[in-house]
Parts: C-alpha cells; structure tokens; sequence
C-alpha cells in the first residue's frame, strides 16, 4: 500500500467523523444536515474505494502497511490497523455500498423532513460506516472489539430509528441481545487467543500457526463460529435477521444486508484461513454443512413471505449459506493439500460477498423507493408499479435477475465458481465425505431454483400486472438521488458479471496472503474474454461473450420486421378475458397463491396452518360469510429459541433466591469468591 | 307416506282438471310442501301462474317411494312469501326463478339473485361472492370457454390451487321459449321442444309428446311407445359415450379419448338410421312417431348396435384398468349424498352418491311401464362414481336395447290426437340421459297454453357442481365438469 | 395390459379416418333428405299448402310470384316436402349446401332451384388459410347440436386436423370465427369482444339455422337472429345441425380444397 492509498484510506476514515459530527451539529437545518451527513459519507466512501482497490490492484508484491491511527492512553489496547489483501477487499465492499447508499440517502432521507431527526440518522450512518471500516482494517483485538461494538450499537440505534412502532423496537431488541451473545463467544475466543500467544495483535495470532492445542484449537474455532456467524446470519442464530432488516430504514436495511452481515464472514475467514494454520477436515465441514442448511431454509422461508423487505432479508440468509458454501470448501480443499482449489473455493466465497453486497442493496435501495412510493411493505397492496416507476421497475429487475444467478450478471458468475469449486472436489478425497462435495452442489442448484421462482414472485407481484390498491395506484417515481444511488449499484453488477477476469485479479493478492496461490492467471483464458475453471475439465464461460452475442443478435428481430413486417398493422386490444366486461385486479394471482405448491411440497418444514371461517344462515350451501387465513409455523422460534427462553427464564427464577435481599447473604457471597479464587490462584 | 289431503295426487304423464289441484293460501301452502319435502318428497317443479296481476305458485312434487306425483298451488297474490328454501334448499333455484319472472319476494332466501341475469345485458355482469382476506384471487372463467361448449360464466374464489368457492352465472343462452310458449302450441313449439337442450332432443320430445296426448285425454300407440323407448336409450347411449371419452381426454388417456369419439357419431347415427336426424328431430311428434322402424331397417340397426357396444365396451375397459386415470378421478369432486338429497340432485350424478333415483324406475310412463331398464347406482360421489354409473349405463341400455329391438310390438305409428282439454294441468316426467325432465302445461278456457314450464335436469344439478368444487383443486375442474355434463342452454331456455 | 392391448387393436383396426375427399364421400342416412330442391315451375297457381305448415315461416309466396324456400331459416324438419301435391319441393339427398352469400340460400326462383355452392376465398386469403386455418368456436346461445357436430369432426373418423384446420382456445390465435347458436342478447358483447380479438385477416363461418337467421327461436326478443347481426359472415353452412359432412363439405369448399369446382345452378 503506498502512500497515496494510505492518505486516502485515512482521509476517508477523517470524512466519516466529519460527517458524524456535522450531522449532529447541524440537526436543527435538515436540508444541511442531510447534505453534510451524507455528502461527506459518499466522500469518506470513495476515497475508501480509491485507496482499498488500488493497494489491491499494485499487486501482491507489495507489502501491507500497518500503522497506528493515534497513540491510546488505554493500557492494553492499541488504535492499530493493518490494511492487507483481506481487509482492502472489504475495505471496498463497504466503501463502494457507502458511496451508493449515501446518495441513495440525500433523496431518502427527505421522507424523514418534519418527522424525525436527518442529523441522527446520517450521524449514525457515518459512525456505522467508520465502525464498520475500521473492523475490516482492525490490527488488535481489542481495538476490533471495540470497533465491534461500536458498529453493534450504531446499527442497533439506525435499526430503532423509527422507535415508534412497536415492531421496531422490538426488532431492535432482539437484533441488540442476538448481537451481545455472539460478542460473548468473540470476546472468549479473543481471550484464549491472547492467552495462547500472549499479544493482542492479529499477527502474533497468525503467527501461531499449528502451535495451540488441538482441543483449544477447536473450543476457538467454535466460538469464533458461533460469534461470527450470529452476524452473518447464519442457520439457526439467523432469527434476528428476517425480523431487524424489514423495520429499519431502507437505506440501513442495505448497509445491514450489503455490509454488517458480511464482516461475520470476514470474521470466519480471518479467523480460520489466516489465525491457527492448516484447519482439520471437519472445520470445512462444519462450515460447508452450516452453509448449505442456510441457503436452503433461507430461500425456503423466502418463498413463503408476502412482506417484501422480509422477504429479501431470509435471502440474504440464503446468500450467506452460499458464500459459507465457498469457504467451508475452501477449508476442506487446504487440509487436503489442493491449494490450488482451496482458492477457487476462496474466490468463489467472497465473490459471491461482494455480488451480494451489490445485488441485495439494490434489492433494498429498490424496495426502499417501492416503501416510499406506496407506504406499504406488503406484497399483496403492490401491482401494477411498472408502469408508474419505470426505472425502479428496471433496476430491481436486474437485482432480480443478477440474485437469481442468470447470466451475464454478476451471481452467476460466483455461483458458477462455486459450483466448480464443489464439483472438483470430488475427486480431492478418496473417504466418504468427498459426496458432500455434489450434495451441496445439488442443494444450491436447488436454491438457485427456488430462488429464481421466488424472485419471480417478487417482481411479478410487486410491479406487473393491474395496481391491487388505492397506495398503488398513485404511487411515483423516486426522485433522482434515489436513483442514482441504484444506478451506481447496477453498474457494479453488470461490471462484475461482464468483466470478471479484470476483477479477479484483485483476488490475488488475497489469495496469496491466506492461501499462497495466485490464481488470476489460470482462471482467465484468452486474454481476459472467457473465465474458467482451473481444471481442465472445468469448462470455461464468458459472460463478456454471452452479453456480446446479445447484443449482436437483437436487430436480428427488427430487421426482419423491417423486412417482412412494416406494413402490418399494430393494435393495442386489452387481453382476452374469455368475453367478459373486463377484468379487475381480484382477478390477479396472488403471492400467497404462486408459493402455494411449494408450501405443499415442503409441507413438513412449514407446517403451514389455515384457518377457513364460513358463516351461513341457514344452510352451508349458502354461505354469507367466507374468511380465509393462512399461517406458515416459523420453525427456529417454536422449536429452538422459545424453549430456550423458557429454560433461561425458568432457571433465573430460580437463581433469584440468590438475591435474597439481605446484607448479610451478599457479604457471605463475596466471602466465598474470594476465597475461592485465592485457593484457585494458588 | 299417508296420503296427504293437501295435495292432489296424479300418476306420471296424467293430467289434472285445474279445479281439481288444490289451492291454499301461501304460506300454508309453503308449510304444507315443506312439511311433504321433509317426509322424503323431491321437488319436481315449482313455478308461478299469472292470474291478472297478481300470481299464483304451483308445487309438483314427486313420491319415489309410492311412485306417485302431487300437485298443489296457492291462491293467487302478490308481493312477498315466506321462502321455502329456509327449510329446503332445493328449493333455491326455483324460488329465484320465480322471483326473477314473476316478481314474488321470498322472504328469508339466503341466495336471492336472478337466475338467468338476463336483466343487466349479461351474466356476469352481476355482483359475485366473494371470500374475504388478502391472499384469494378470483377467476372468472367464460362466457367463452377454451374449447367448443356452451357459454357460461363460472367465478373461483381461490387459495393458491384450492377452490374455496365457486358460483355459477348462467342465462348466456336464454332463448326465451318459456315466454313464447304461451298461447302455444305454436307451429314452431315442436321444433323449439326438440331444440331446447340439442342433445337431449329425445327426451324433452317425449315430454312434450306426453303431454299434449294427456291434454288430449290419450296416450301414443303402443309401437309408438316402442320406439321412442328405444330412441331415447340411444340417445342415452351416444351422450354416456361421449362423455366416457371426454373424461379420458381430459385425463391424457388417448386410447380411449379417440375410440369414443368415434363410436358417439356411431351411435348418432343409429338414431339417424331412424329418422335421419342425428340428435333425432323429427322422429317423435303428438300423437306417435313420424318414422317407422321396420324389420330390415330394425335388423341392421341391431347389428350396427352390437359392433358399436362390443367397441365401446372395449374402449372403457381400457380405462378403468389405467391406474393412472383413476388415481386422477378418486376422491376428486366428491358430492356427499346429504348434499344431493339435500339440494335436489337427479339424474346419473345423483345415483353416483348412492341414492336410487331414476324416473324410469319411480315414475313409470310410456314402455318403460312394460320393460325396464336396471338402475345403475355407485356410492362415492366423486368424479370415479359418476364415470362408473355412466359406464354401468351404457353396459344395461345397450342390453335392454339389444332385447328391446328384437321384440318389436305391432300396431299404428301415429293417432290423430282430438284437441287438449280445457283449463287442465298436466305432468310428464322422462328420464333423459342427464336425468329428470320434466314438463307442467296448463292450458286456459280455449285449450291453448296458459303456462308451460320446463325444467332440465340441470336445473338441480348445477348447484351439485358447485358444491362438488368446495376444496378441490381448480386444476381439476375441468373433469368435474365433464363428469356432470350438465346442459347450459337447458338451464337457460 | 392396456398398453399392449391398445397397440394390437390399433394395428389391428387400422387406419379408421375416411378417404374422403380423396375418396367417396360417406352415405348419408338414407332418411336425412340433404339440401332441398325448389322447382317453382311446378306449383300449381293460388297453391300455399306448404306456406302455413313451416316453422320458422322459410316460405314465402307472394301473390303473383313463385314461391320462395329461404333454406338459412329451415330446420329441414321436411314438413313442406310433405305437404306439397305436385312436389315441387323435393330432398335431393345432397350434402352440399354451403354458400358464401345470404341471398344464394333463398330458392325458387328459375335458375335457383338448388344451392348455388361456395366459392373458395379470394388468393390472398386462400394462400394464407389454405392449409392451415384456426377457428375459435363461439357458440352463442343454441341448442349445443351444432356444437357437438362441430366437435365430432375433430375425432379420428373424420380427422380435420389433416386439412391443417384446427379449433383453438383464444381469438388471438384464430384466423376466423365459426359461430354456432342464435346469437342471445346476453352474448352479444362476448361475440363483439371475440371478434375484435381476432387479427386481420379475419373469417367468420355461420354453421345452423340459428346462426344463419335464428333457427327455431327465429323472432324471439331475446335472441339476435343470427350472427349476421353483429358481424359479417363469410360462410353459410345450413342445417339443424348441419351433418358433419355438410360442415366438412363447407370448410373445404371454402379453402378450395375441393377437386371439383362449385356447382353453379
């Protein structure tokens, strides 16, 4: 990283607090303080999208530059950050959302005029943006945990921001005591850490290596596992997810979605590929597992939700399940011995991250404008917006189309990394565990599906066909800012998905780092036009090619209607409606009706509950009254976390007698731990 | 049953003076059918008589049982009644229908809307039921239909794939020959009677027939009789087989589907064989037959007769053993048998729940008083029962057929009829292939039609339908429908 | 086994479709009659004897002039070949009886004792229909009898599919309509909307007597009499119901796909 680069990387660190303090200075002056808040949030993002991509881009050759921000008073902690290949890579995931969302907020944000505080929100934006950033770039461990904290909280106050509704806050609660529990675990793990290599610092951790004992070894990874993974949301600490992404902001339910979730990833992959060396073979196998439950009961619960940011929140648990599939494989492939697959299936994971990060803050940024437009959440009010928000309709289509993983957009091209990386892992292994290797393949063919249909559902239902109620019907388009923050992210998908090759090089200083392989040469074939899959039987795409023989053959139509076709008339009719006076929007498919064969088909999962009440008079022929309900059983809650909360709640009622009220019992138990802890000390 | 004094009791294909049909005033007349309907009586007929400007109801209801029908009216009024359907949901359509042309409120009808719709320029036009919540959509289906049928509009509340509950509008093909049967019988009434329902020409001829020879105090001559006995187990014959292959077509099971398309037009043509008519216009007249079927021409029919049935016979074979046709037809569309007996169902889709109810059995009149045909019942109630009594029939008219035609009775084919008694009811009842058809006449002071209702069998069964699509999947509509086959342009006249 | 014995019946039965047109046409029942004939030259002066017997009041005789059987309104229930002494109307036992004009079916005059047969479409619409034509069926408010014998062309026996003429589902993909049934006033929006949804270059073929003029309902407030009331008609196929082979006949006629050529009286 040279200087340039670090000069950026701190001015962008600089902008953030400036924007933080300027939102809250000028409150009172909405209009400023939006434009100060937010306008200084898209600078600190570019500048961090500047300095992460061009340290990247120098090479792996460079070495990383470590430096301390400014010396601390506090004893232990050091404000250290070490921007290497890992770090500069999500250093640019969240650097690129913060310039999208930030734009996307100035026009947002005016929703909020008059109601609520502009300041709070874009100084909280920009403290969660630092917070966030400085995780990424964190050297130290407490400094990381402190920065943890920070990006917890923050997102715990922009989640709450419309504290009003009692879902919210509900929501928030959850999202804040889900958070803490897997701070616990990180914090513990930490601790270990420290006590195995006695430093703070990440590199007297990677400097471990294969020293630390097995059995710690493991206790750690398994801490770090559960930490991380309850802010990546994964299968079964995910519940927080589905509930805080819908009830915040949209343009936070983007940065949680596109961001927070993601340095659970960065966590896992810190902690497994670059602290305690080689991991044994069923580290990859815990996470490859975990991966593919996610993704498949993550789109599966997606199918059966009519609340449109619902619905995208299960599918980033989804997403997550299929980056998790990348680097559980990658895990498996470095046991192994194959290097060389483990950075495929590295590379695939934290494509697959940034493509996320791109596809589902559009989703967001788009469902935000749909929120504004109609003031409703619920799938079955929308229809019929196509006409009325044309490029919004545009721009979730191709959010829609690239997490559907279709060509020549970006999710292909991870999914289809991911899919070579699993399916030449069958033949790395002669034991029985290499079949997880096409079962996962087969499950996340199976999400890819079930994600297209779903999707289908969501743009159909939402933007096709006639508008279902009076919100609907007078919905418009998003203003321009709002729109523009879309269109930058629509640009970083098709950039993604039709210039792979030039992106992947950015991979190898990353690889290098955790894996000691480059790959960028061997994955791209004849001079950058076609992506392949290292082996040779891997095969070979080229999205470039794919778009390329798109374009070339779309006059094809109209030549030939203007060759053959001119003179023939064109009418508009309306749709043939079997002779009828016209058709209405009751007559429209619903959401519920489209996943109702899939709610048949996986009928033991949902366990779907439907309440039908008939009224009559006199005979049931006859009925006055016909009310339908459907309910699908949400299955962590009744199966794993009530019954918990039931055992927490049952057992501090019982610790309560401990708080007998009486000096006395508190004097005997400070005794007894004093005690106890000379005697263990000795 | 103990012979009710409040109703007039008369033998199928008889006539009444008028002054002989007991009159009430309304609502004890309304007690009185109801407390008949509730001792096991099925409504046949119940309709309104205009008298100046005010109307009166006349109730014909038939006692399987004792093989006896009973007629009854109330005085003439106006305005409003107590509705009948309250106890008797048989009633519904028909009290509707009487609302709809007469203007009589019944008060307390739970499902009060015009039957016909004809008012308002089209069925569908009107105000439809609707269940409530966010996640039903409607479809609304016709008048014009995917494939070559009558129009009718038929409107699915739906979750997802499950029909929660279907309405019917009909009247797309109200022709109007109710109303210009009056003052009748006109030169075109012949014509208009075989035309009512194109495929059941034979029975509602026979009906008609029937009643103006009871008007005219007489019945056909015995050949007479024969013969239209053996035109209408034709007739019965082609639309049974008809209807066996459309239900394999619907169901993707060729073999079938293609083997009695065929062999319908094979026994249409037998019917052609002998009047020239395919569907059998033409044949049937007051007073006799037009056609005669003589000894060579009944040897060749016999023959023809016997080559088709072995075909027919064969081609269903094919279908009952696929499993895969009748795992699609199982426990689709069931119709239990309260429901039926509950809201009137007649005809070979009510004798598929189980109950025994067949005009030729119950309700003798013509040959059929003289050879019988066994009644073919199925209990179930779902689309397989229906398939099975219809394949059941085919088996027992072709046999009966077969045993029929070579016992040819002797005689004149036609009488000259004198003219219809003055100011008399008359009741005829035929079991076409649907079911129940049944023909009221009343004729004025100079013999012409006063009021001449006819009710089609599907005037009963439309409502089965739409009960036998509660909870099942919208997808397999299309073989409920098939398996009752119910007439549009019958219902709509 | 069904498989194995509807593959042997299949072999063993053969083909079951007609040769027609490629060979005879098949009988019609012997008591059918087919078209009618009209030989005005032979009714006697002043005699109406078939006038007053006719339902649907086909004949006319105005004083002075020949008598006139419009064979669009008959339902061929062969009253007035009954009644006629010195029969001059006569059945000829002829399935041909499509024409392509109104005024083609009225008979009587001298020169029209018989139908004047359908001529083909013009080239342009002969080069487009000829061998593929899509009909959407609407049927309008009948007795459901020309329906069935439109449907019974579809089965093997006589296999329309084989003259690329196939009934499809929607308008939109039809080439024409072909109207059965008088046409009910609760229908008349649903015939409208059916033929706006056809594309251009469009048919419409009137198969029965009431599609031609209204057919035993002729007169009724009800009805429409006919589907020359809301659209044009390009083909008119009488009858009640029309034989099969009558519909066949027309249809072939109407693409040219006959051998021989239209009979011109």
């Amino acid at each position: 990283m040279n200087e340039l680069s670090a000069t950026l990387l701190t001015s962008a660190l600089w902008a953030y607090v400036a924007g933080m303090v300027g939102a809250l200075l000028f409150q009172r002056a909405e209009r400023l303080a939006n434009g100060i808040g937010f306008g200084l949030a898209a600078v600190g993002g570019c500048c961090g999208v500047l300095s992460c991509a061009s340290a990247l881009a120098t090479g792996a050759a460079t070495a990383s530059r470590s430096f301390e921000l400014f010396p601390s008073l506090i004893p232990y902690v050091r404000f250290s950050i070490h921007a290497d290949a890992l770090g500069c890579f999500f250093g640019i995931i969240v650097s690129l959302l913060g310039v999208a969302l930030s734009i996307y907020s100035l026009g947002y944000a005016r929703g909020y005029y008059g109601q609520k505080s502009v300041g709070v929100l874009g100084a909280f934006f920009n403290l969660l943006l630092l917070a966030t950033t400085l995780v990424f770039l964190a050297d130290h461990a407490l400094f990381f945990l402190i920065a943890w904290e920070i990006m917890a909280l923050s997102a715990y106050c922009l989640v709450s921001f419309e504290h009003e509704h009692e879902e919210t806050r509900n929501a928030g609660v959850l999202y804040f005591v889900m958070s803490h529990i897997g701070t616990g675990c990180l914090i513990l793990g930490f601790l270990l850490l420290y006590q195995a290599s006695g430093s703070y610092g990440f590199d007297s951790f990677h400097a471990l290596g294969d020293k630390m004992p097995a059995g710690q070894r493991n206790v750690v990874f398994l801490l770090f596992l559960f930490g991380f993974g309850v802010k990546a949301g994964m299968v079964p600490v995910h519940i927080w997810l589905p509930a805080a992404h819908p009830v915040a902001p949209s343009n936070v339910s983007a940065l949680m979605s596109g961001v927070l979730i993601k340095t659970g990833i960065y966590g896992i992959t810190r902690v497994s590929l670059d602290f305690m060396g080689t991991p044994p073979n069923w580290w990859g196998v815990t996470v490859l597992t975990i991966g593919t439950i996610s993704a498949v009961l993550g789109v599966l619960f997606a199918l059966m939700e009519h609340d449109l940011k619902r619905l995208l929140a299960y599918h980033s648990i989804e997403n997550i399940g299929i980056i998790l599939m990348g680097l559980g494989a990658a895990l498996m492939f470095l046991h192994s011995g194959h290097s060389v697959l483990a950075s495929l299936a590295l590379i695939a994971g934290l494509y697959h991250t940034i493509n996320h990060a791109c596809f589902k803050a559009l989703l967001f940024l788009g469902a935000g404008a749909v929120l504004h437009a109609t003031h409703t959440r619920n799938m079955e009010e929308m229809g019929g917006l196509a006409k009325r928000m044309r490029w919004t309709a545009l721009f979730f289509l191709v959010g829609a189309v690239a997490i559907s993983a279709l060509p020549p957009l970006n999710g292909f091209v991870s999914e289809w990394l991911t899919y070579q990386s699993l399916l030449q892992g069958f033949g790395t292994t002669t034991s029985l565990i290499r079949l997880m290797f096409p079962l996962s393949g087969a499950m996340l063919a199976l999400t890819g599906a079930l994600a297209a249909a779903c999707f289908v559902k969501a743009f159909g239902i939402t933007f096709l066909a006639q508008a279902r109620s009076d919100h609907a019907r007078q919905a418009h388009e998003a203003p321009f800012t709002m729109l523009l923050g879309q269109g930058i992210l629509v640009a970083a998908c098709v950039f993604l998905g039709l210039f792979p090759t030039v992106f992947l090089k950015l991979f190898d200083p990353l690889t290098q780092q955790l894996t000691g392989q480059q790959l960028s040469q061997q994955l791209t074939v004849a001079n950058g036009l076609v992506l392949s899959g290292v082996a040779a039987q891997g095969g070979t795409v080229s999205t470039l090619g794919i778009t390329v023989m798109l374009l070339c053959l779309l006059p094809v139509p109209l030549v030939l209607w203007a060759l053959f076709a001119r003179r023939s008339r064109t009418r508009i009719a309306p749709t043939w409606d079997c002779g009828l006076r016209g058709l209405t929007p009751q007559m429209e498919y619903t959401a519920t009706g489209f996943s109702k064969p899939l709610r048949m088909i996986f009928k033991a999962l949902f366990r779907p509950r439907r309440e039908v009440q008939r009224e009559y008079d006199f005979s049931p022929y006859f009925t006055t009254t016909l009310r339908f309900e459907s309910h699908v059983e949400e299955m962590f809650q009744t199966g794993i976390y009530r019954p918990l909360r039931w055992l927490v709640l049952r057992a501090s009622r019982r610790l309560r007698a401990l708080q007998a009220g009486s000096i006395q019992a508190y004097l005997i138990y400070i005794f007894v731990t004093l005690l106890a802890l000379l005697l263990f000390a000795l | 049953m103990s012979a009710s004094t409040l109703f007039a009791l008369l033998a199928n294909s008889t006539s009444l003076p008028w002054a002989e049909v007991p009159a009430w005033p309304v609502a004890e007349f309304v007690r009185a059918t109801a407390s008949e309907l509730a001792r096991g009586a099925r409504l046949c007929a119940w309709f309104g008589v205009p008298e100046g400007t005010e109307t009166g109801l006349v109730a014909v209801l038939a006692f399987d049982a004792d093989n006896m029908l009973a007629v009854a009216r109330s005085t003439p009024f106006s305005g409003s009644y107590h509705a009948l359907t309250t106890t008797h949901p048989q009633a519904h359509l028909f009290e509707r229908e009487v609302w709809e042309q007469h203007g009589l409120t019944p008060e307390g009808h739970p499902w009060l809307k015009p039957v016909r719709r004809t008012a308002g320029n089209a069925p569908a036009n009107g105000e439809f039921f609707r269940v409530e919540g966010r996640e039903i959509h409607e479809v609304a289906v016709g008048p014009i239909h995917a494939g070559v049928i009558e129009p009718g509009h038929f409107r699915f509340q739906c979750a997802g794939e499950e029909v929660l509950h279907l309405e019917i509008a009909l009247g797309y093909q109200h022709r109007g020959v109710e109303r210009a049967l009056t003052g009748g019988p006109h030169l075109a009434t012949m014509s208009q009677m075989e035309t009512l329902a194109g495929d059941t020409t034979i029975a509602h001829a026979t009906a008609h027939a029937t009643i103006m020879e009871s008007l005219a105090g007489t019945e056909a001559p015995l050949r007479a009789q024969w013969l239209r006995a053996i035109a209408l187990e034709l007739e019965r014959l082609a639309n049974h087989t008809g209807d066996m292959g459309a239900l394999a077509g619907d169901v993707a099971f060729l073999p079938t589907m293609s083997a009695c398309g065929k062999l319908r037009g094979d026994f249409l043509n037998l019917t052609a064989l002998i009047c020239g008519n395919r569907f059998g216009r033409g044949l049937v007249r007051p007073g006799g037959c037009r056609h005669d079927l003589e000894p060579e021409r009944a040897a060749q029919l016999l023959e023809r007769l016997k080559a088709a049935l072995t075909d027919t016979k064969q081609a269903v074979a094919w279908f009952w053993d696929a499993a895969s046709v009748r795992a699609r037809f199982e426990n689709v569309g069931v119709v239990f048998p309260a429901q039926a007996t509950e809201i009137g169902m007649v005809g070979p889709a009510a004798r598929a729940c189980g109950l025994v109810r067949d005009v030729r059995y119950d309700h003798p009149a013509g040959w059929h008083r003289f050879a019988q045909v066994p009644i073919a019942v199925w209990p179930g109630g779902d689309v397989f029962a229906r398939a099975r009594v219809r394949s059941l029939e085919i088996k027992r008219s072709g046999e009966y057929l077969q045993g029929q035609i070579a016992a040819p009775t002797d005689g004149e084919l036609r009488s000259e009829l004198p003219p219809p008694a003055a100011d008399t009811l008359a009741v005829a009842l035929v079991e076409g292939w649907r079911g129940e058809v049944c023909h009221v006449a009343l004729t004025d002071a100079a013999g012409r039609f006063r009021r001449y209702k006819i009710i089609d069998p599907s005037f009963h069964n439309w409502t089965g339908l739409a009960l036998a699509l509660r909870g099942t999947a919208i997808s397999d509509f299309p073989i409920c429908n098939k398996s009752f086959n119910l007439s549009y342009c019958g219902f709509d006249l | 086994m069904f498989v194995i014995d509807t593959i042997a019946h299949r072999l063993k039965r053969g083909c079951e479709t007609m040769a027609y047109p490629k060979g005879p046409a098949p009988v019609l029942p012997d008591r059918h009659g087919g078209a009618l004939k009209v030989d005005a030259s032979k009714c006697t002066d002043g005699c109406n004897a078939c006038v007053p017997g006719c339902p649907t009041q086909a004949i006319t005789r105005p004083p002075g002039k020949p008598v006139a059987l419009d064979l669009g309104r008959c339902i061929f229930c062969a009253a007035c070949v009954e009644a006629c002494p010195p029969k001059a109307i006569t059945q000829t036992g002829d399935h041909r009886m499509a024409v392509r004009r109104r005024e083609d079916l009225i008979l009587g005059e001298p020169g029209r004792e018989q139908v004047r047969l359908a001529a083909a479409l013009d080239e342009k619409l002969r080069r487009l229909f000829g061998r593929s034509l899509r009909l959407r069926v609407v049927s309008t408010g009948g007795c459901g009898g020309c329906e069935a014998d439109v449907n019974v062309l579809g089965t093997i026996g006589w296999d329309l599919g084989r003259f690329g003429i196939q009934y499809v589902a929607s308008p939109r993909h039809a080439d024409g309509l072909l109207i059965t049934g008088c046409v009910s006033r609760n229908m008349e929006l649903a015939v409208k909307k059916a033929w706006d949804a056809v594309p251009e270059p469009k048919i419409v073929i009137a198969v029965g007597a009431c599609a031609i003029a209204g057919g035993p309902f002729i007169g009724n407030p009800e009805i429409m009499n006919g589907a020359a009331s809301i659209v044009p008609v390009d083909l008119y196929i009488p009858g009640c119901p029309p034989h099969p082979l009558t519909i066949l006949d027309g249809l072939l006629r109407l693409l040219g796909r006959l051998e021989e050529s239209g009979r011109k009286s």
